[in-house]
């Protein structure tokens, strides 16, 4: 057994060698782009074998639906490629989306979405603060300050929805601009935000190298207290977006607004390409990967699957999807195992 | 909480143990039932569920990984067991409910080794579907078993607390004194340095998957038992309770460490806090807000395990940082 | 990122494509679409039951989606649902109060909308057909004090479990109970949430039952809680009809067959599977364009009665 070194993580100088051998790093690839290439490809088969998928209002629909998870989805990308991540964006978001309604139904448009976008913010200081300051673990805070919020939005709406259907309000999250659905393009606008923090600016190389080596990272002078917490900032802001946006889709929002909603966005950067390691990531894998999850829904749908078997085709492309790599992994080493050994 | 790398603790006081005294003493003021011993009982009683899972969590937390899929095997593994019953009787069908658990924990395991897939992802998962298998199984309609009032022995009485306690003193002993459990320590603390040493960790991974797949199992039996009923949408959120007293005992998410007992105070503190609101009729908008202020209470008198950001953040120069080891196992 | 123009040119060519991939002729048949609030309950799956058998008996296709319990996906599955070129739709929705954006993409389309229980959120609905939970509420305080005045030794104390809190449609069940018995001279001494959950019911339950061990009846928002509650009642060494009454609603099998096993007292009957042959027929006359007759004209209300249901009821029906 010792001779066959089982490699099961990417940094064993084995699967170095073989990736310096290798013309193409597959790996990088795979993760920049693999997602987006098997979006394409479903929705290509999709076109072709179900009724109506193609139709344009379908297609709308589907990228509509993409971008609520998706917006949550840019703050968390960066939350993980910083190794950490935050499971209060489900409450955030209905506390968030609440505030919007709300406010749009007293004070209009752009006070409501500036209200959401800073209730969002405030969530994210608040976990930022308790991970970097109290230090606690990530998972343990956030998760405490999901309770916390949701206890709290409870209280605050009494339980009661907020409705508010004012048209202004209601096009952002449900009209179209030349076709193309508005929370859409927003989604689009903000993983361009996304990318331009993390490659063009000081604080993204921060997140990268907190997220690859935080000791290294320390030792070379990153502010590692202030990035955590403008991590955790970043992720509340996006999701008081997506949850404006959200809010105007329904026309409404109230307290237990998506349960599940932090283990679905979380899911969609993972799916995206980003590891849960942290140091390395795609947003572009991410948008794929908020699309993917719309269009499997929609494809569910369309084809009249039962609904508790639609819970595990979900399941079950999730995991498909994040084999492929593994399977792939293992291939590669038992090619390369058969070669002779070349040092 | 100090160590040195791959240890397991014993009787240390910790800060979980303190809270649950003082909550306990201060439930035991504002109400006259909750130091009944009917009361008691019934906090033991769901302490007990959540601490059987909480085992299983806490083994494979300490083996660097975790299991969100809990909730869904729990529900699986009691529909499968009611659905049994009365064919081939309580003992045998509490036997195939475990086994049932057991064998989504091995596909778990397989996904995560095999194919290499993060346990948090595999899990979440596996959450789905299962949860779906659970509910393709009984059509989505109700098993129930009124009447057969054996099956209730799961769920009467001490045997839950003593089925925790049987479990805690296992596992225990496992993590201590015999080699796999020092495997799963030293695979938690560091699973490249295990494989050097020659730990086969994928065999251990596999295993600890297993029995916390039957350790779920076991909990949705006896929540099954409780009501007498199977059906696919029992034990939702089991997950998130099993690792918040795990985390709550002092085992850490970062592997390597599990304190047995830790995950039992932990789960007789949310026991002991859910028991006591409702005895004092307190709104359920207002549980949630007190129970995680509380926990966050308990939390902040640890000081044992911090985040690896907190340790860095606050640490002055290069030298404390290079002596504090590996980031999160050291004080 | 060179990968969005790909990502582009594939939507163009499938955009180029569309007409001869989605093409159709008029279809024959009409279409009914049914979006249901979640088919993990029994109440659910009878309403669908009851809607697909009356949809077909009428020569439609049938079309169902799953909101699963989320608001988010009632509205994207539904709009699905209207994409797929239906001519009416059915909708039991999760949450009322976003129907919003589905009633205007109904109306766009020229989709007459029937809404089938929870509520109608104030929206433009054609035509809600509605049990009345506050009613069945009054209805179960009614029955507890009719049983309990018999009983001269128990005490004046009953206890109330709700559902999920944001379930706020079914709240109205508890609050229509506590404030009919609180009139009739009853304390409520427990109020509580058990979240939906079967297994929650019996552990508050137990927790009521320990807080307060001469409570006389128990009041449940829903059959799974009351069936937890009445097994913590038996394990109280108690009986769930004679010593603490306990009353569920729904009239889930669980429920009857507890009932007629004597460890339940009763439970508030709603007839999802009529309902959903209902609104069958509704949607078949709004297609049709014909008047309805409503029994709230303004609010386009037709109301479906709730049954009081126990145990000498099961005797005699055959179920």
């Amino acid at each position: 057994m010792s001779d066959r070194p089982q490699i099961l993580s990417m940094s064993s100088s084995q699967h170095e060698k073989d990736r310096r051998r290798a013309a193409i790093d597959w790996d990088l690839l795979w993760e920049k782009f693999g997602i987006a290439t098997v979006l394409i490809l479903v929705w290509i088969v999709a076109a072709l074998g179900t009724p109506r998928f193609a139709n344009l209002d379908n297609l709308s629909s589907v990228l509509r639906q993409s971008a609520f998870v998706g917006i949550s989805a840019i703050g968390m990308t960066v939350a993980i490629i910083a190794g950490t991540f935050d499971l209060s964006v489900g409450s955030a978001q209905a506390l968030s989306a609440w505030i919007a309604v709300l406010v749009a139904a007293h004070y209009g448009v752009v006070p409501a979405f500036i209200a959401a976008v800073l209730v969002g913010g405030i969530v994210g200081l608040l976990n930022g603060s308790l991970v970097v300051l109290l230090r606690i673990p990530a998972f343990i805070a956030t998760l405490g300050t999901m309770f916390l919020i949701s206890g709290l939005t409870f209280i605050f709406t009494n339980g009661q929805t907020a409705r508010f259907n004012g048209k202004d309000f209601v096009w952002w999250g449900n009209g179209q601009l030349g076709g193309i659905p508005v929370p859409f393009l927003i989604f689009l606008l903000c993983a361009l935000v996304g990318v331009v923090i993390l490659h063009r600016t000081p604080f993204g190389r921060y997140v990268f190298a907190v997220g690859s080596n935080i000791r290294a990272a320390h030792v070379a002078g990153v502010p590692i207290g202030r990035t955590v917490l403008c991590v955790f900032l970043t992720v509340g802001l996006f999701t008081g977006l997506g949850a404006a946006l959200l809010g105007s889709r329904l026309y409404s929002a109230g307290p237990g607004l998506e349960p599940g909603f932090e283990l679905n966005v979380i899911a969609t950067v993972v799916l995206g390409g980003t590891r849960l390691a942290g140091g390395r990531g795609s947003m572009l894998g991410t948008i794929a990967a908020a699309i993917l999850f719309a269009t499997l829904a929609n494809i569910l749908n369309l084809n009249h699957v039962d609904a508790f078997v639609q819970r595990v085709a979900v399941g079950l492309v999730l995991l498909l999807a994040l084999s492929v790599e593994g399977i792939r992994q293992r291939l590669f080493e038992r090619w390369n195992r058969r070669k002779p050994p070349t040092n | 909480m100090e160590s040195r790398g791959g240890r397991f603790t014993w009787f240390r006081p910790s800060p979980v143990a303190v809270t649950l005294l003082v909550v306990g003493a201060v439930f035991a003021v504002l109400t006259p039932t909750f130091l009944t011993l009917n009361n008691l009982l019934n906090v033991c009683t769901s302490a007990s569920v959540v601490a059987i899972v909480g085992l299983g969590m806490t083994l494979a937390i300490a083996s660097g990984n975790f299991d969100l899929s809990v909730g869904s095997t729990a529900a699986f593994a009691g529909c499968i067991a009611m659905s049994v019953v009365p064919q081939i009787g309580v003992l045998p069908a509490i036997a195939l409910g475990i086994a049932t658990g057991a064998l989504v924990g091995w596909v778990n395991g397989l996904i995560v080794t095999e194919l290499r897939v993060p346990a948090f992802i595999a899990t979440l998962g596996m959450l789905t579907i299962v949860r779906g298998a659970a509910l393709i199984y009984t059509r989505g309609r109700d098993i129930y078993l009124f009447g057969k009032t054996d099956y209730k022995i799961l769920s009467s009485g001490v045997t839950p607390a003593l089925l925790a306690l049987a479990i805690a003193l296992f596992f225990g002993f496992l993590l201590k004194h015999t080699r796999f459990g020092r495997h799963i320590l030293a695979t938690g603390s560091n699973l490249a340095s295990a494989r050097r040493v020659g730990v086969r960790t994928t065999y251990v991974l596999w295993s600890v998957f297993a029995i916390v797949g039957a350790t779920a199992a076991l909990s949705g039996l006896i929540l099954s038992a409780q009501v007498l009923t199977g059906n696919g949408r029992l034990a939702t959120g089991l997950e998130l309770s099993a690792i918040a007293v795990v985390v709550l005992g002092g085992t850490p998410l970062t592997g390597g460490q599990a304190s047995i007992p830790g995950t039992l105070f932990g789960s007789l503190l949310v026991a002991v806090i859910n028991n006591g609101l409702n005895l004092l009729n307190v709104s359920i908008f207002y549980q949630n807000v007190t129970l995680v202020l509380l926990l966050l209470g308990a939390l902040s008198l640890t000081s044992g395990w911090t985040s690896k950001f907190g340790r860095i953040a606050s640490k002055g120069s290069v030298a404390d940082v290079a002596k504090g080891g590996d980031g999160a196992k050291s004080a | 990122m060179k990968q969005p123009p790909k990502l582009l040119t594939a939507l163009l060519l499938i955009c180029a494509l569309q007409p001869a991939l989605s093409g159709h002729a008029a279809p024959a048949k009409k279409k009914i679409g049914f979006s249901v609030y979640d088919m993990q309950y029994g109440f659910f799956q009878d309403m669908e039951k009851g809607t697909k058998e009356a949809s077909e008996a009428a020569g439609y296709d049938y079309v169902l989606v799953d909101q699963k319990s989320s608001e988010s996906t009632m509205v994207s599955a539904t709009q699905d649902l209207i994409d797929q070129g239906i001519n009416a739709l059915i909708i039991s929705p999760f949450k009322p109060d976003a129907l919003g954006p589905i009633v205007d993409a109904a109306k766009a389309k020229k989709i007459p909308v029937v809404v089938d229980d929870i509520g109608g959120g104030g929206t433009d609905y054609d035509v809600i057909v509605i049990s009345d939970n506050d009613k069945g509420g009054v209805i179960a305080a009614d029955q507890i004090a009719a049983v309990l005045k018999e009983r001269p030794s128990a005490a004046k104390k009953v206890a109330s479990i709700s559902c999920e809190p944001s379930a706020v449609y079914a709240a109205r069940r508890n609050a229509g109970f506590e404030k009919r018995i609180k009139e009739l001279g009853y304390t409520v001494v427990a109020s509580l949430s058990a979240n939906s959950k079967q297994e929650e019911g019996y552990k508050v339950a137990k927790d009521i039952l320990s807080a307060h061990p001469d409570v006389a009846a128990i009041f449940c928002g829903n059959d799974p809680m009351a069936v937890g509650a009445a097994q913590a009642v038996a394990d109280s060494g108690k009986n769930g009809v004679k010593d603490v009454y306990v009353v569920g609603f729904n009239g889930d099998e669980i429920a009857l067959q507890a009932i007629k096993a004597r460890q339940m007292g009763a439970t508030i009957q709603q007839v999802p599977e009529e309902m959903g042959k209902m609104t069958v027929q509704l949607a078949t006359k709004l297609m049709n364009s014909e008047k309805l007759q409503y029994n709230n004209a303004e609010k386009r209300e037709i109301y479906v009665p709730v049954k009081l249901i126990t145990a000498a009821d099961l005797g005699a029906s055959s179920k």
